[in-house]
């Protein structure tokens, strides 16, 4: 139920950016459903520690993109309105489509296994989020740098602010990675294990990262066509993200007391 | 004419083309993968304990459409630590013999840092190869108090002397109530006359004589449960392709870190 509420601050945060110029009072929106959802997850944690919980992937990124939301353009908007920023209502979109899905595709039922209660699971996991959370944010502001209402310069500083974002996220994907196979080796004793797809959707978004950092070097690509490359990254980054911690469709108050 | 074929195949690999080609066909693989791993997570499971050449003799080939993914993976990651290691080897040997050895101080370090991230993939993959094809495994060897084994195809014997049950301390998951998460296993190895005390734990694996155990699962799980006998199971394993592994993650990191921190110092981005 208290997800709900979270949903409901921040769909009312969208909401006023999108159609009603207070700043304030859509910065105030995301914050009370950013404290809601943050203390939800972070009880969750609490719940399952020493163990790592189970298909918490999704609930954690829509935190981290509430933190980078205010930090980025919660105060900015004030300034500037939301024109200048094109990537906030973008990201704000985002991040109720994300809380929204952990509200009405929730999976968070699994009881953790034991082999998680090692220092590396856990490394693996938020880093993890960090990561996929930068990442996203870096195929927001390349979107934003492909609307056709931009100028060039302000194209060109969104387009660098984007790599910028991705370089970071790539950084951290690279320590969740290692991560998860430090732990695979003193669990299972070999560093990969095929059969754990959250194994297999990471090393796939670093391949791709990887690839959009060479991408830079290949002079014969245009900025527009790197954008787009890296938009393709985030909805791929955001699916990975969410498809496998979903689960079946629920209504919030369904099967409560 | 031999040559000629020779240095065009190593044009070929040398071609950062061929490195995005190569990414992109991966991330569909893998991408593929994560569709074929849904409810099929026990076709892949016993490659741990077989080996790479076993599995694929026998549970590939028992099930080639759910595994075909896995199959395209070996040669791409074949070929891109190939393109890898020809297009590092390129401008490293470019950047020795030629001018780019004026660069300034920033810049250079920037180069090495990338460098050193590109050999430390190609370790990466050998490492990996080497995991999965050159390693011994016997898996899940029952152990209990009193009863001492010995490590197959060596002298090494190995004794369970004691368990210690660690429980779940808090209150918070109810199924994990009264139940014991870890154990201490106290162990005692002989080899002649030589004897090593050691502890084994979930993720916490033993290292001996070039031999590596690993818990995979302990008896009893709860105090006063249906079953109060006192057994461990775990896998020995002869693996030499995790040192390189290891020694690859840690260079990895270390270039970069220095990538990141030199691409702020350096003024004239490579095109960020």
């Amino acid at each position: 139920m208290i997800e709900t509420c979270s949903l409901a601050a921040y769909t009312a945060g969208f909401f006023i950016a999108l159609c009603w110029p207070r700043p304030f009072l859509s910065t105030l929106c995301i914050g009370i459903g950013t404290a809601i959802n943050f203390a939800v997850v972070l009880d969750r944690y609490n719940g399952a520690w020493p163990m790592m919980p189970m298909h918490f992937g999704i609930a954690g990124l829509s935190v981290v993109l509430s933190f980078i939301w205010i930090c980025n353009y919660g105060t900015i908007n004030r300034q500037n309105g939301l024109r200048q920023q094109p990537e906030s209502p973008i990201l704000l979109g985002i991040i109720v489509l994300v809380v929204a899905a952990t509200v009405f595709f929730p999976k968070d039922f699994y009881v953790p296994f034991l082999r998680s209660n090692v220092i590396w699971s856990h490394v693996f996991l938020l880093a993890g989020i960090v990561a996929k959370s930068f990442l996203v944010h870096g195929g927001v502001k390349a979107f934003a740098a492909l609307q056709g209402t931009q100028k060039k310069p302000k194209i060109a500083a969104l387009f660098n602010s984007a790599t910028n974002w991705i370089v970071y996220g790539y950084g951290l994907l690279t320590v969740s990675l290692f991560s998860g196979e430090l732990w695979c080796y003193l669990g299972w004793g070999t560093p990969v294990v095929w059969h754990d797809a959250a194994l297999t959707t990471v090393l796939s978004l670093w391949l791709y990262w990887t690839c959009f950092l060479h991408l830079l070097f290949i002079r014969s690509w245009s900025q527009k066509q790197r954008s787009r490359f890296v938009v393709a990254g985030a909805v791929l980054v955001l699916f990975f993200a969410c498809h496998p911690d979903m689960g079946p469709f629920r209504l919030p108050f369904q099967g409560q007391g | 004419m031999p040559i000629q074929l020779v240095v065009r195949t190593y044009q070929f690999f040398c071609s950062i083309k061929l490195t995005v080609t190569l990414l992109l066909l991966l991330v569909a693989d893998l991408s593929l993968g994560y569709i074929c791993l849904q409810g099929k997570v026990s076709l892949f499971q016993p490659m741990n304990e077989v080996g790479l050449s076993q599995w694929l003799l026998t549970y590939a080939r028992s099930q080639p459409l759910d595994s075909a993914w896995f199959l395209l993976l070996l040669p791409l990651l074949s070929l891109l630590g190939i393109n890898t290691l020809c297009c590092t080897g390129e401008k490293l040997y470019h950047l020795v013999r030629s001018q780019h050895t004026r660069l300034p101080a920033n810049r250079l370090w920037l180069t090495l840092s990338i460098h050193l991230m590109h050999l430390a993939m190609v370790l990466l993959l050998a490492g990996y190869l080497t995991s999965y094809t050159l390693s011994t495994i016997y898996p899940s060897i029952t152990l209990t108090p009193g009863l001492p084994l010995t490590v197959p195809g060596s002298s090494l014997q190995v004794e369970l002397l004691e368990m210690q049950m660690i429980p779940y301390s808090r209150n918070r998951l109810i199924p994990f109530l009264g139940r014991n998460i870890d154990v201490n296993a106290h162990l005692l190895f002989k080899d002649g006359k030589e004897q090593v005390h050691a502890t084994l734990a979930m993720n916490r694996p033993v290292h001996i004589h070039g031999f590596s155990f690993f818990l995979q699962r302990f008896n009893p799980t709860r105090a006063g449960g249906m079953s109060p006998s006192q057994y461990i199971i775990f896998d020995i394993r002869r693996d030499p392709g995790v040192l390189p592994t290891f020694i690859a993650m840690g260079a990895f990191l270390t270039g970069l870190f220095g990538y990141l921190f030199f691409r702020h110092r350096t003024r004239k981005r490579l095109e960020l």
